[in-house]
């Protein structure tokens, strides 16, 4: 045979090899590091906790939202339907199989933003698109959600509107006394009416 | 075969082969920004929350003029004309990553000072600090709390709001303020609680045709 013939199938087990070696490939497509920055100055990536609120009130299936806090914190309080995947457990894949950036809009939020921030940022440099920081955390949340400032009678019509919105939302996301009255939502008892049943004996054909 | 009957072409066509590959590496463009940490690399420098500079110690290093840092804003210019930290330099954030830029973050790195990074307010340096660590650069410090809490620290010694300062630290007990709200009325442990409709079970009447007696 032709010594060629070896040389071409070393080559080719050499390259074989080669691929073999190399290193797994990233699912997602990698960011550049101008492109990070650009993302970054980008104001669009924060979300209100008004359009969240909006959001969770309208069931939009599109959004999920990600609470990097601790477990504990977690239990203890969270946004309705909201995932928890604590920060170090980020680039978890058992985590992070739960989200998928092709078709949802992933809202991270924590107490404030700068810890949802940094998770933005790790995420989008793993390669997640779709990504958005809920701006003030939780604690804006109380603020404008849960404990609405009503606006001086001179405000705008804009800011009223506002306000109206959010005390709709606290009564959703609450409960809240503050319209439903509290004897209305005590249920009677709910009395069923039994026909009488017809004893087997009194009757007959 | 054919190549038998032109034994050289095979060794031709490896050496063009080659060349072409030989070529191709050569004149790949090298991006000019390249990331050296990974996004775990990257988590890791987070959990280790090392970066947080406490006003008070900036406003130390301030005043005794400290020449081991060196103070970055990164606001935009205006703000920066109308007022900054002093010594601070202004590298405006939409600006980091330019040529003469990056090449001042290089230098001031590489003559072993730490930068304090520092905006508005403390997420606006938050990210420019996680880019430059991710492209290398170690020594810089996130002012917490941002501008706004620094001046208004150094405006009044005794600062009663220091919410900007511990940013992450919850302001609210959550769950208390949801009872507080909601008492029993909310519509998620409502959810739970609902009486179970009692639904009687009817026997199924015999139907006249299936039989009697």
């Amino acid at each position: 045979m032709n010594k060629r013939y070896y040389l071409l199938a070393g080559i080719m087990i050499i390259l074989g090899m080669v691929l073999a070696l190399l290193p797994e490939k990233n699912y997602y497509k990698q960011i550049k590091p101008v492109e990070l920055l650009a993302e970054i100055n980008d104001p669009a990536r924060y979300v209100t906790t008004d359009q969240v609120a909006q959001k969770i009130i309208d069931q939009d299936p599109s959004i999920v939202l990600v609470d990097v806090r601790s477990e504990k914190e977690n239990q203890e309080f969270s946004l309705p339907g909201a995932l928890n995947i604590p920060m170090a457990e980020l680039l978890n894949t058992e985590y992070t199989d739960m989200l998928d950036p092709a078709t949802q809009d992933i809202i991270f939020f924590s107490n404030s933003d700068i810890y949802a921030e940094q998770a933005w940022i790790v995420a989008a440099r793993y390669g997640f698109t779709n990504i958005y920081i809920m701006k003030g955390g939780l604690n804006c949340w109380v603020e404008t959600i849960m404990k609405p400032v009503p606006p001086p009678s001179t405000a705008s019509n804009c800011e009223i509107d506002l306000y109206e919105f959010r005390r709709g939302a606290c009564t959703y996301f609450g409960g809240g006394n503050t319209i439903v009255q509290a004897d209305d939502s005590k249920a009677k008892p709910l009395v069923v009416k039994r026909r009488n049943k017809k004893s087997v004996a009194a009757g007959g054909c | 075969m054919v190549h038998q009957r032109d034994p050289k072409r095979l060794t031709i066509s490896v050496v063009v082969f080659t060349i072409i590959i030989v070529v191709g590496l050569i004149t790949l463009s090298r991006p000019q920004y390249v990331f050296t940490l990974d996004a775990m690399a990257t988590l890791e420098t987070i959990l280790a929350e090392q970066e947080e500079i406490s006003p008070y110690e900036t406003a130390k290093i301030v005043a005794r003029k400290d020449q081991h840092f060196q103070l970055i804003d990164l606001r935009s210019p205006y703000d920066f004309l109308i007022g900054h930290i002093d010594e601070a330099i202004n590298i405006p954030l939409n600006s980091l990553l330019e040529d003469e830029n990056f090449a001042t973050i290089k230098k001031i790195s590489k003559s072993g000072k730490t930068m304090i990074f520092y905006g508005n307010d403390q997420s606006q340096a938050n990210g420019p600090w996680l880019l430059l660590v991710q492209l290398g650069i170690n020594n810089i410090k996130v002012l917490a709390g941002g501008y706004e809490y620094y001046i208004l620290l150094n405006n009044s010694a005794n600062v009663a709001d220091d919410s900007a300062y511990y940013a992450e630290k919850a302001k609210y007990n959550y769950a208390l303020v949801f009872q507080e709200i909601s008492g029993d009325n909310n519509v998620f442990s409502t959810i739970e609680k609902q009486p179970q409709k009692v639904i009687p079970k009817r026997r199924k009447k015999k139907s006249v045709a299936a039989g009697g007696c």
